[in-house]
């Protein structure tokens, strides 16, 4: 069943309350829209050839820009994954407003500024690229990803331009999917 | 069942691609290069990308499996007297894989500076006088000793037709990747 059928099929009746029921709507779903997944393909095309066959200042940004139109979605994305999580363990947390699940203009907003307080803070000093660089580090002991390290570039910051769009994509995310797709009738 | 088996497959994939975010996410910097002038000597000066001794630029991610280029667009190389006058100026047209082998001359142009037509340079020669009429044509090659570059740090050399040359020794260093 497509996404617009779905639609179609509850907007006859009232959409029920969010109760975030396992089987209910996918957790993250905002993630699985075109932009998102667009600057995920991109970043990956970017990272793993195209900058490396084509090394410039335009390929050397694009990942940035990239960054600034996935991390949003990834974090709203995340979180409402790990309340999913919860509420499967936990229940009762299904029941705070404030765990709702789904996407809100209220967690876009944080995930934005969320976006743009690391992008220009590790991209502006060097003690702030340090932090990231530690906690990369602590995320990844290993180094399975690879060994950390990070150049200061003020002109990466350029990416942030981008943000408006992620605020567009994300209204846009709401207004057509306001529930995000229930696949339970 | 189908539409239970839907919704479990749209969390799988959900969570799928929220871990392939992050793995791309933290496995994406902005590698970048430093190159550094560590060194210059010769019968007169050379200075490419406008670098002195000591000066370091960044550049971004150099194509993996090749340690050493300098082949950034549109970066220039100037040739000049010990008085400073420029002899020569040059672009670099080489976006990658550009590193020359070894003794192979830099393919270079001169888009800004016209050579004088008596002496226009192919393409790919490097040879050209740039400056006005004090300064005699003066043909100089520029080689690449990629063999040092490879492990350490890159050389280059300028040579002129006369047998006077000039070195500068880059040292570079992996920032970002």
């Amino acid at each position: 069943m497509t996404v617009g059928a779905v639609q179609s099929a509850t907007s006859a009746q009232p959409l029920p309350e969010r109760t975030g029921t396992p089987l209910g709507r996918a957790p993250g779903a905002e993630l699985l829209t075109t932009l998102p997944l667009l600057a995920l393909a991109v970043m990956a095309a970017n990272d793993h050839y195209i900058r490396i066959r084509w090394p410039s200042w335009l390929t050397g940004k694009l990942s940035d820009f990239a960054v600034v139109l996935v991390l949003p979605f990834l974090l709203t994305a995340t979180y409402d994954y790990v309340l999913f999580l919860l509420r499967a363990v936990i229940p009762p947390v299904a029941s705070r407003r404030f765990l709702k699940p789904g996407l809100t203009h209220a967690r876009l907003a944080v995930s934005m500024g969320l976006t743009a307080l690391v992008l220009s803070s590790i991209n502006l000093s060097e003690r702030c690229r340090d932090l990231y660089l530690a906690f990369l580090h602590a995320v990844d002991p290993f180094g399975v990803l690879g060994n950390y390290k990070y150049v200061v570039d003020p002109s990466d910051c350029i990416a942030l331009v981008l943000l408006p769009a992620v605020w567009w994509w994300g209204q846009r995310t709401l207004r057509t999917r306001p529930h995000l797709p229930r696949t339970e009738s | 069942m189908s539409s239970a088996l839907r919704a479990h497959s749209r969390h799988l994939l959900s969570l799928v691609v929220i871990l392939a975010g992050w793995f791309l996410m933290m496995g994406q910097q902005p590698a970048k290069t430093r190159v550094q002038v560590v060194a210059a000597s010769g019968d007169f000066p050379i200075r490419v990308l406008s670098m002195s001794p000591g000066e370091s630029k960044v550049f971004h991610r150099l194509p993996s499996g090749v340690s050493v280029t300098l082949a950034v667009p549109a970066h220039s190389i100037e040739v000049t007297t010990q008085d400073g006058t420029v002899l020569l100026r040059a672009e670099c047209q080489v976006a990658t894989d550009c590193l020359p082998s070894s003794r192979e001359v830099f393919p270079f142009h001169l888009p800004r500076i016209p050579a004088p037509a008596s002496s226009a340079a192919p393409s790919g020669s490097l040879a050209a006088p740039v400056s006005s009429a004090p300064i005699a044509p003066l043909p100089v090659r520029v080689d690449i000793d990629d063999r040092a570059s490879r492990r350490g740090p890159l050389k280059v050399v300028a040579r002129t037709a006369s047998g006077q040359s000039a070195t500068v020794v880059y040292e570079q260093s992996q920032e970002g990747c």
